[in-house]
């Protein structure tokens, strides 16, 4: 799961939100590092609800403008867990050998001569 | 209007048209949501990221038919691309009967020429309107006023080759117009944009012609027809469509010279390059347009 797709499920863990909420709050959750423009996010939206991870929850028109939100399904909710237990993994075997310095890299002593 | 919202209305246009009417409005409402207020243009990334997410809406468009309905649409654009300055030309022969001042003109004239253009445009936008019986009754009525026009109105001339070529003019537009019959008995949604793109590549084609006498650049219809090609080689990233339709058009224009040569027993065609070059072109797009299209059914699914 690339880094914006996996952002773009993370703010609708709290709830369903529309186009440009879902631009702030994925601003907001990676401290300002992932900045989806507009195009990349449909273009997310779109692959994401195919795959069936992210739905419609309802439309209304604001100033003339029709507006929907997005919400997660259970797939998405279980997808993205799943991508963060992976992530979580990942991390482990850094922070974890950064913890143990003695260690080598494989949870090996280091040779000494 | 803003001239804000004016230019994302423009970048909107990258997308396909279904999906405009779709999303265009709510895509709208975020960009301009996201741009912040007094700005005049969108962010370079937001019109990078619009364009590239709207070529890519295309393709997945086209991937939604199969390599045949593809393949069925571009031979129906190649034709209709051969058709319409026929057509115009057929037009043309009318007002220079009309308008002539001397006795040397020969070709078709009168009522016919003019009937058979007026059949052939027919014919042609029928195609779209999806109606099939008329669009049958008005290409069989083509075929008889391109038949009459051709074959029996003017005169035929006088060497070989040339009465080859004369001959083989009119047998590849009835050989045209039966292809469109049959093409068309698919009832495939054919999008009103591909007819006008067929029109101004003719016009991309046709309208150096004028200009050449213009500008005094002689060389200015190759520049623009190569052109022409460059950027639909490119375009075949998104869409291989446009490049067969052209390649079928150069194929079909060049089958009269065909005829001729064999009706001559020259068959000098045989050796121009250009055809060659054109065929291997043509390959090459119907290869690409294959891979951006959905397979057919799977082997034994109904």
């Amino acid at each position: 799961m690339r880094e914006p797709t996996y952002f773009v499920l993370a703010s609708l863990l709290a709830g369903p939100l529309h186009g440009y909420a879902i631009i702030k709050r994925a601003e907001e959750l990676s401290s300002g590092r992932v900045r989806l423009a507009t195009g990349t996010l449909y273009t997310a939206l779109d692959r994401l609800t195919a795959e069936g991870y992210v739905r419609l929850v309802s439309e209304h028109v604001v100033g003339g403008r029709i507006r929907r939100t997005y919400g997660l399904t259970d797939d998405g909710s279980g997808a993205l867990r799943a991508e963060a237990v992976r992530m979580a993994e990942a991390a482990r075997l850094v922070t974890d050998a950064a913890a143990e310095p003695h260690r080598g890299r494989l949870g090996r002593k280091p040779r000494t001569a | 209007m803003s001239p804000l919202e004016r230019r994302c209305r423009w970048l909107l246009l990258a997308y396909p048209a279904g999906y405009r009417r779709a999303h265009g409005e709510e895509i709208l409402g975020t960009l301009l949501e996201a741009t912040p207020q007094g700005r005049k243009r969108p962010y370079v990334r937001d019109i990078r990221a619009l364009l590239v997410a709207g070529i890519r809406a295309r393709a997945a468009e086209n991937g939604r038919m199969t390599t045949a309905a593809n393949l069925r649409l571009a031979v129906l654009l190649g034709i209709v691309l051969y058709l319409e300055p026929v057509a115009v030309s057929d037009a043309e022969d009318f007002a220079q009967t009309t308008g002539r001042t001397s006795g040397l003109y020969t070709g078709p004239h009168g009522v016919p020429a003019l009937l058979a253009a007026l059949l052939l445009a027919a014919t042609i936008i029928l195609v779209w309107v999806r109606r099939r019986p008329i669009l049958i009754g008005a290409a069989t009525a083509a075929v008889g006023a391109v038949a009459y026009s051709g074959l029996f109105q003017g005169e035929l001339s006088d060497s070989q080759f040339s009465a080859g070529m004369d001959v083989g003019v009119v047998t590849t537009q009835l050989l045209c117009l039966a292809a469109l019959m049959v093409l068309a008995s698919w009832n495939e949604r054919r999008a009103w944009g591909w007819l006008w793109m067929t029109v101004a590549i003719v016009a991309v084609f046709t309208l150096p012609f004028f200009f050449q006498t213009l500008v005094h650049q002689p060389h200015i219809g190759l520049f623009l027809i190569l052109g022409l090609l460059v950027v639909l080689a490119a375009w075949t990233v998104t869409d291989a469509r446009p490049l067969v339709a052209v390649c079928t058009y150069y194929l079909i224009a060049s089958m009269p010279m065909m005829l001729g040569g064999a009706i001559a027993g020259v068959g000098g065609w045989f050796y121009d390059p250009v055809v060659w070059i054109f065929a291997v072109i043509t390959g090459l797009a119907v290869w690409r347009l294959s891979r951006q299209s959905v397979l057919r059914t799977k082997r034994g699914a109904s």
